[in-house]
């Protein structure tokens, strides 16, 4: 092992690789709990670093464990002792932008939040918009597949990368260049989307050319709460059929909601399930927009209806604090529930997806499996898309919760197949989804898809020294 | 109890809420300048000090860590789990100082 | 790496350092050497010895050039011997004496930089006074290095004396002292009754002429413990948009604004230095030639990494406009 970190030392300098069990306790732990361990860890500042390290990996049987900002939450960033992590925030330049060509290129460890504020003033804008914009990197954020709130106009990750500079786990460290600065591109089998969403077990992403596109004129948003969940979804219905411009279409559930609003004091306030629309829309049609919003809100029985003519407006009223305080109330309630002083919260959002229509049918379910294994459970989600986030917290010394959970997660995933759904929508599988992934193909009578998958990774990574063990199951077929 | 172990607790308490989200490190000016490595931004000073409290870590580490803060409160504003970071940060040098009388 | 090595060298000698400033302010009244002249010398003979506002410099501005200077010294001391030795020595006599002094006109500039901001706060129409012995530096250092009991003790010293002398309500000038006043004290004391504003707070706007005829262009740095630690960020705003300055705002700016640095100084220079060198970056890169601040320290800490930008106190500014 010292070898190891004397050789990668001097193959790209000392200041690079860390050894130091602090930092390698720092860098082996992801946004849930799975703790790892590694031999060090290896800050490269070019992909002529990450290729020698590649080489040097492939030569000696050592393995690579590829992170951004480990802010995954299904285990995809956490390493084991038999390797090495590549942390790529070193690799922070934003190269190039094109407004006329509408794309920018930049490295894998610039943080999206820095590409907007990039951006900012331009009139651009990048529009994947995930919770975690904050810490999310480009590099993780591809490989991720991440989505965001306003997944429900402009996709996900998949919709928005161009072109990408990658690292194969091979031999030579080969550094391939895919796609480029145009949206159209029809080269052959789209590579670029099969990397999209690998979670690091294909290739190393060193640097991504982006798609931008221009920020909305204006937006217009409705809140409302609902007292049954059936007015609520022929809200959704009826704008959808209104023709709108939806941009954000947000749930949260009653339960939720009444949580959300004890513990943090948003500014705004109902009781019931709440739904948040933004449509997006130019100016001189703001006013329209918003009235014809409102009416079909009205028309469904909403309650305690709040506007906003443009997103400042939408801030300063905090239509959003709800939505966006979710994940606080619920870290809140978590450690408010500890027994023990000195025990930590375990936090777990579930990330399924039911098609839109489906989705009373999935809130019930959910619930019903919620109150058999007696989790607690706060419920969000993307209605635009389907997607739905409900979160649950376990203390981390109770064990028994611990082992029922695994259950629970497989009996929502189960419920989402049922309801001709997937059991992962934008955060992946990483270790703790392969049975779900496994059950899910297996009732479509596709096993053999997850064949394929393990030979696309044998193609790309032949001694598979790259995320091993992450995201395919290793049995099965 | 005594000061030194109230103390402990407070900060024990606070810091163990940390997700691990990581949306403080974009703001914080240590973690920009040098080696960009997690032990000198807020995620890193958070939860080297619960492994301290916890499992023990390298107090030489751990100083360089928690000595270099600035204590700017830049990071707090961003943590959605309402840590005080900054401040726990800065209680914490209290305790390596032997509480300085508290105990 | 080399400037890591460096921090870890200071790390390791960070309680000996902690210790001679914190011996230095329980037994000496401050945390570095200074003169009286660079911490009095600035006052007028006519200043009013009674009034509502006592105002209260803190020692902050007259203590900035000198932290340099001291800086400097301990950053040649590489060995921990010599480090012991030294604070064996400080117990005797105070060994930031012995740095090189700052130059003169450093001296003179903060002192005009104070009286401007009394004036700024005298023709606001506020009654205030002033006496030197009751004008003391307000622990700021033992405050960030957690030495708490001893702040409280130093705390207590500080607030008797000014309710000896019938204060109640004081002006601040510098952010630093002034979250001591408003934020830490209040917590730490019992009894205690001292109301604290910040200069900014206070000044009239119709004290101006409202016509700027400034050719260069501004970036307005904020500090931490104005913007985050007691909110005050609009107001000095307030003031340049009332006399027609024309002021960029950097990237991290107001409640978001980014460190300068200085409050790891006295423990890891370069380390200092190298966050110093990042935030001018990024206000000079708004294409501004000169950069507004409103604290000492900022102040230093960007003087000490560049001496080609032009660095400006905020009261520097505005009271060349007092009607
Ligand atoms: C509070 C919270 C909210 C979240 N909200 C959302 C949300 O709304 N939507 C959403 O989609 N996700 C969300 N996430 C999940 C997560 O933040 C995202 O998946 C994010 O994009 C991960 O980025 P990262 O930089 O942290 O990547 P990491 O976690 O470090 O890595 C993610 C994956 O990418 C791989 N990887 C990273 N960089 C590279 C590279 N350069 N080359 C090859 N592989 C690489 C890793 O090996 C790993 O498999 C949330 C997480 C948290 C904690
Ligand atoms: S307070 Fe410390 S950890 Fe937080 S942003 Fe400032 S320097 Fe970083
Ligand atoms: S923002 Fe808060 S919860 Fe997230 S990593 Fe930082 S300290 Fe932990």
């Amino acid at each position: 092992m010292e070898d190891h970190v004397k050789n990668l030392s001097k193959l790209i300098g000392h200041d690079k690789v860390y050894v130091d069990p602090a930092t390698i306790k720092l860098y082996s732990k992801n946004a849930v709990y799975y703790e790892g361990n590694a031999l060090a860890i290896v800050f490269p500042e070019s992909t002529e670093d990450v290729s020698k390290i590649v080489r040097y990996a492939y030569e000696n049987d050592l393995k690579i464990y590829p992170q951004g900002s480990a802010s995954e939450i299904v285990g995809s960033s956490t390493p084991k002792d038999d390797g090495i992590v590549m942390s790529f925030v070193r690799m922070r330049k934003i190269k190039d932008v094109s407004y006329i060509d509408s794309y920018v290129v930049c490295e894998p460890g610039v943080r999206l939040v820095e590409l907007n504020n990039y951006l900012k003033g331009s009139g651009y804008m990048f529009p994947i918009d995930p919770a975690s914009i904050k810490s999310a990197t480009v590099g993780g954020a591809i490989n991720s597949g991440s989505g965001g709130m306003m997944g429900a106009k402009y996709g996900t990750m998949k919709d928005w990368v161009l072109g990408l500079e990658v690292v194969l786990p091979n031999e030579e460290g080969s550094v391939l260049r895919l796609g480029g600065k145009t949206t159209k591109n029809r080269e052959g089998y789209d590579l670029i989307r099969l990397i999209v969403g690998s979670e690091g077990t294909l290739a190393l992403v060193t640097e991504a050319i982006l798609r931008i596109t221009l920020a909305p004129e204006e937006v217009v948003t409705v809140a409302g709460f609902f007292n049954d969940l059936e007015d609520l979804m022929r809200c959704v219905i009826n704008i959808k059929e209104s023709k709108l411009d939806i941009l954000i279409m947000e749930f949260v559930d009653d339960v939720t909601t009444k949580i959300t609003i004890d513990t943090i004091k948003p500014r705004v306030s109902g009781s019931g399930h709440l739904l948040i629309t933004s449509v997006s829309t130019v100016k001189e049609a703001a006013q329209r927009v918003l009235d014809k919003l409102i009416d079909i809100y009205n028309r469904n029985n909403s309650s305690n209806i709040v506007s906003a003519r443009s997103m400042e407006e939408a801030e300063a009223l905090g239509i959003f604090d709800i939505r966006r305080n979710l994940y606080p109330a619920t870290i809140k309630i978590a450690s408010s529930s500890l027994e023990v002083d000195e025990e930590k919260p375990y936090i777990f959002v579930e990330d399924i997806s039911v098609p839109p229509s489906r989705l009373v049918e999935a809130v019930k379910r959910l619930r019903n499996i919620s109150e058999k294994y007696g989790f607690p459970m706060t419920l969000g989600g993307h209605v635009g898309d389907g997607n739905l986030h409900p979160v649950v917290w376990i203390r981390e010394g109770d064990r028994e919760k611990m082992d029922q959970f695994n259950n629970f997660v497989m009996d929502i995933m189960k419920m989402a197949v049922e309801l001709d759904g997937v059991i992962s929508s934008e955060h992946g599988i990483g270790m703790v989804k392969k049975d779900g992934l496994i059950m899910s193909y297996r009732r479509r009578n596709s096993l053999y898809a997850l064949k394929l998958m393990r030979e696309i990774k044998r193609i790309f990574d032949p001694k598979s020294i790259l995320n091993p063990d992450k995201m395919l199951p290793s049995d099965v077929y | 109890m005594s000061g030194l172990a109230e103390l402990r607790r407070e900060i024990l308490r606070d810091v163990l809420k940390c997700s691990y989200c990581a949306m403080c490190e974009w703001v914080c000016p240590t973690l920009d300048v040098e080696s960009n490595n997690r032990l000198y931004g807020p995620r890193g000073r958070v939860n080297l000090i619960a492994s301290y409290f916890r499992e023990g870590v390298d107090i030489g580490i751990l100083k360089e860590s928690i000595y270099t803060c600035l204590v700017c409160m830049a990071c707090t504003r961003q943590c959605p789990a309402g840590i005080d970071i900054a401040e726990d940060i800065r209680k914490f040098r209290l305790f390596l100082d032997g509480g300085n009388g508290v105990g | 790496m080399e400037v890591m090595e460096l921090v870890n060298r200071y790390i390791n000698n960070s309680n000996l350092i902690i210790e001679i400033i914190r011996r230095n302010i329980m037994k000496r009244g401050y945390p570095i050497y200074i003169p009286n002249k660079a911490l009095y010398g600035w006052i007028d003979e006519d200043f009013p010895r009674d009034g509502e506002y006592f105002f209260y410099t803190g020692l902050m501005y007259q203590m900035a050039p000198y932290i340099e200077r001291i800086v400097n010294m301990l950053q040649k001391l590489r060995s921990g011997v010599l480090f012991k030795v030294i604070n064996i020595l400080n117990r005797v006599v105070d060994v930031s004496r012995f740095s090189s002094k700052p130059s003169h006109e450093e001296v003179m500039k903060m002192h005009k930089i104070i009286r401007n901001i009394y004036s700024l706060v005298y023709r606001s129409g506020l009654s205030v006074w002033y006496d030197p012995s009751i004008d003391k530096y307000a622990g700021v250092l033992l405050y960030e290095f957690g030495l708490m009991d001893d702040l409280k003790i130093y705390a207590e010293r500080i607030s008797d004396a000014l309710s000896s002398m019938g204060v109640n309500k004081i002006v601040t000038i510098d952010p630093h002292t002034t979250y001591m006043f408003k934020k830490v004290f209040p917590s730490l004391l019992e009894n205690y009754s001292i109301e604290a504003y910040s200069y900014l707070e206070l000044i009239d706007e119709d004290i101006f002429v409202g016509s700027s005829a400034e050719q260069n262009k501004f970036v307005i740095h904020d500090p931490c413990y104005y913007a985050r630690g007691v909110g005050v960020f609009s107001e000095p705003r307030k003031l340049l948009d009332r006399i027609g300055v024309e002021y960029i705002e950097p990237k991290f700016n107001r409640v978001d604004t980014y460190c300068c640095g200085g409050p790891v100084e006295s423990l890891s220079p370069l380390f200092s230095a190298k966050i110093g060198v990042k935030r001018l970056g990024m206000l000079v890169d708004t294409g501004a030639d000169e950069v507004i601040t409103m604290c000492p320290i900022c102040m230093a800490n960007f003087r000490r990494v560049s001496k080609e930008v032009n660095i400006i106190d905020l009261s520097e500014l505005i009271s060349k406009y007092i009607k």
